[in-house]
């Protein structure tokens, strides 16, 4: 979602530029760039969760065997 | 003393084992303070059946030691001398299991099991018996022994019809009947069109107590550990299912 109002606003700021309205185009110009940096940071770390997700091991039987034997939950 | 047998006919590999046993500990500890052998255990599997082999830890433990084939070949008068205790502590309490086992594979007869029954019923007082058996054949020394019997199926045709036909050979009063080893992927029977559960309910006659296929169970079989002793109901959705089995047989016969 941000990405997409970051790549419009990217557009608009090279618009300004092209109509010669180059003070007006840079500060929209760095606001395009920090909306496409915050999306690309958050997609990262989600990225990252994930991974930590699927990292998340079962115990394989030597270690069931190693657990202290409690008390069931019942 | 009520006995009961977990029951798939002549089908093996359905988790008879594994149900009946995990039932009998948890049993146990619901009913730890109600009775001094809340529950007794016979696996019947010649040769020494897998329940045995956990509840003993060790497959040397046997040697010298008296079973139920020594009873069966009479070698021992008593068949309570070939009766053990397993008895765990934990940090809620201790609680004990009372088993016997088939060390040589000798042909146990319908009376000699029944004697053995009422000595159990007798002379130890437990509130149930449970019953591991291997698959079933015609003439098993189990029919007609027993009062509640338990259906163990997996989501496969021959499980099933075999488990029917074994149900009424066994006799007893038929308990909620289990789908065990179920993948929720492919939940309706090829064969017969309709999702499994319902599948169970119109052959046996009640909606099954669903068991999903658990990694984490086949792993502590591995390691030759009672699953509800070694996992948590968070981490493994089999032994969660198997505690909820636990509470209905609880609700049920206690």
């Amino acid at each position: 979602m941000w990405f997409i109002v970051g790549v419009l606003l990217n557009a608009a700021a090279f618009t300004l530029c092209v109509l010669g309205q180059t003070l007006a185009a840079t500060p929209i110009y760095l606001a395009s760039l920090a909306l496409i940096f915050i999306e690309k940071l958050s997609r990262n770390e989600k990225r990252k969760e994930e991974k930590r997700v699927e990292t998340r091991r079962e115990p394989t039987p030597d270690e069931i065997k190693r657990r202290p034997v409690s008390a069931p939950e019942i | 003393m009520k006995k009961i047998i977990f029951l798939s006919g002549t089908k093996g590999g359905t988790g008879k084992t594994t149900l009946a046993l995990n039932s009998a500990v948890l049993l146990a500890y619901l009913w730890r303070d109600r009775a001094h052998y809340p529950v007794a255990f016979i696996d019947l599997t010649p040769n020494i059946g897998t329940a045995a082999l956990i509840l003993l830890g060790d497959p040397l433990a046997t040697w010298g030691r008296p079973s139920l084939s020594d009873f069966v070949a009479g070698r021992v008068a008593d068949p309570l001398r070939t009766f053990y205790i397993k008895r765990w502590n934990t940090d809620k309490g201790a609680f004990q299991l009372l088993f016997t086992y088939m060390a040589q594979d000798v042909p146990l007869t319908k009376r000699q099991l029944e004697y053995v029954m009422q000595t159990v019923e007798s002379r130890l007082r437990p509130k149930i018996l449970l019953i591991d058996a291997p698959p079933l054949s015609a003439g098993s020394p189990v029919a007609g022994l027993v009062d509640y019997v338990v259906p163990v199926v997996t989501p496969d045709v021959s499980a099933l019809e075999t488990t029917k036909n074994y149900v009424e050979t066994i006799g007893g009063k038929r308990l909620r009947p289990i789908l065990n080893m179920y993948i929720p992927e492919y939940f309706i029977s090829p064969v017969h069109g309709m999702p499994w559960d319902l599948v169970i309910e119109k052959t046996l006659g009640e909606r099954p107590q669903v068991i999903p296929f658990d990694k984490l169970l086949q792993a502590a079989r591995q390691a030759l550990e009672i699953e509800v002793l070694k996992l948590r109901p968070g981490e493994s959705p089999g032994v969660r299912a198997i505690v909820e089995y636990a509470r209905y047989l609880s609700a049920t016969l206690g």
